[in-house]
């Protein structure tokens, strides 16, 4: 990372970093060459637009590079987990910037990889694990990333481009929804 | 029934199997044919990555000299101050254009120790309001957000003696202008419907972005004041 004079912490908003450990250069290689279909698919599937979904594969790979040191191992499936949800977070981003829905709040429909279709199909007697994988794809992203892999509020704010207070209101509607989706199921 | 901290703990992980069960295998995601546009960045991406900093630094020295467009700007300027006051008050930016981003250094020859003062958003779009905001010695973050979701990021960085500092900026298919805030120098970067604003006086730097039109960025950049 950039180095500012007089040792103190970096101030600067760095779009790109500079990887400087080889293995780590080996890290991101390897994640390049394992997701990047699988980014696009994921980008795809929400914006349906080759373009759009080239950039958002680039720029989350400018994501990745800047936290490469929460990347485990590129062939677990806590890697991929990760990758998919910097992706479709990106995706939705641009989603919503180009749509700019009024009629629904955004954060009510869904919007998230795989398709609705494919989700509904998870078994209704997973319970609370299978309520948070119906849940749109902004609450569930933020749900995973915390309480799947740990990360704080600040370091899912990161990684998601929010702030920590969105984060923490996206995890409270995500839990207020989760009650409603139980609620309806033991009726 | 209340969904606890607990409950998350427990279910969260099974959550993340299922979903991922859910997706299409490595064997079953299609392979797609990224364009050569997107091939070339992520070319240069991965290049910049395989190489130590001191080649990096080189080759970025060699290999740009082509397109290299070297600006220097001195600002912060007053015809008011001595000289001396006018060297301690200078901000330096130069700025580098390459075919997919830009680079700007940021240093100063002004002294430290002025603090980040008190700032007042004197515009902001209706239905902005402050959600969150982040302080340290030299950086203040406000992340603020409209009803309808849409955010904007404001970023204060004190620039001093002390300050070596680089911004990098996606201007790939971007509209770069140059724009005066309040007498300030400023750099608008418009893409698609995504603007990004920078600008400096002679003690700070400042970052506007959001999913906002240029002349509404311009509008609450221009509308910024800080107090000491």
């Amino acid at each position: 990372m950039y180095e500012p004079k007089g040792g103190s912490p970096p101030p600067m908003i760095v779009y790109l970093a500079m990887i400087e450990a080889p293995e780590e250069k080996r890290k991101f290689e390897a994640l390049y060459e394992r997701y990047r279909d699988l980014m696009f698919y994921t980008a795809d599937q929400i914006l349906g637009d080759t373009k759009d979904s080239e950039d958002v594969v680039h720029e989350a790979f400018l994501k990745i590079i800047n936290h490469l040191e929460k990347i485990g191992d590129p062939l677990c499936p806590q890697t991929r987990a990760l990758i998919v949800t910097i992706t479709e977070n990106k995706a939705i981003d641009l989603y919503r910037r180009r749509k700019r829905r009024s009629m629904v709040p955004f954060d009510e429909a869904y919007l998230g990889v795989p398709d609705i279709s494919v989700i509904e199909q998870v078994e209704d007697g997973a319970g609370i694990a299978g309520a948070i994988a119906r849940l749109p794809g902004h609450y569930r992203e933020v749900l995973l990333l915390k309480y799947a892999h740990g990360y704080s509020t600040e370091e899912v704010a990161e990684l998601l481009s929010l702030s920590p207070e969105n984060v923490k209101k996206l995890i409270q509607r995500a839990r207020k929804k989760l009650e409603g989706y139980l609620e309806e199921s033991e009726v | 029934m209340k969904i606890t901290e607990e409950m998350l703990y427990q279910s969260a992980p099974e959550t993340e199997a299922l979903w991922l069960a859910a997706l299409p295998t490595t064997e079953q995601v299609p392979i797609h044919h990224f364009s050569p546009k997107f091939r070339r960045k992520m070319r240069r991406l991965l290049r910049d990555q395989r190489r130590s900093p001191a080649v990096r630094q080189l080759l970025r020295m060699v290999r740009h000299a082509a397109v290299l467009i070297l600006t220097v700007s001195v600002v912060g300027f007053s015809c008011l101050m001595t000289v001396e006051a006018c060297r301690e008050k200078v901000i330096t930016i130069i700025s580098e254009v390459f075919t997919d981003l830009t680079r700007f250094h940021i240093s100063s020859t002004r002294k430290g120790g002025y603090g980040l003062g008190t700032i007042t958003f004197g515009y902001l779009p209706e239905g902005m309001e402050e959600m969150e905001r982040t302080t340290t010695d030299m950086e203040r973050i406000i992340y603020l957000s409209g009803t309808d979701g849409i955010r904007l990021k404001f970023r204060q960085q004190m620039i001093d003696a002390d300050t070596d500092m680089k911004v990098i900026l996606d201007t790939e298919d971007a509209k770069v202008t140059a724009t005066s805030i309040d007498g300030d120098m400023g750099t608008l970067v418009v893409k698609d419907d995504y603007t990004i604003l920078m600008w400096e006086d002679d003690r700070y730097l400042f970052l506007l972005s959001g999913a906002f039109d240029a002349d509404e960025i311009i509008a609450v950049a221009n509308g910024v004041t800080i107090q000491e």
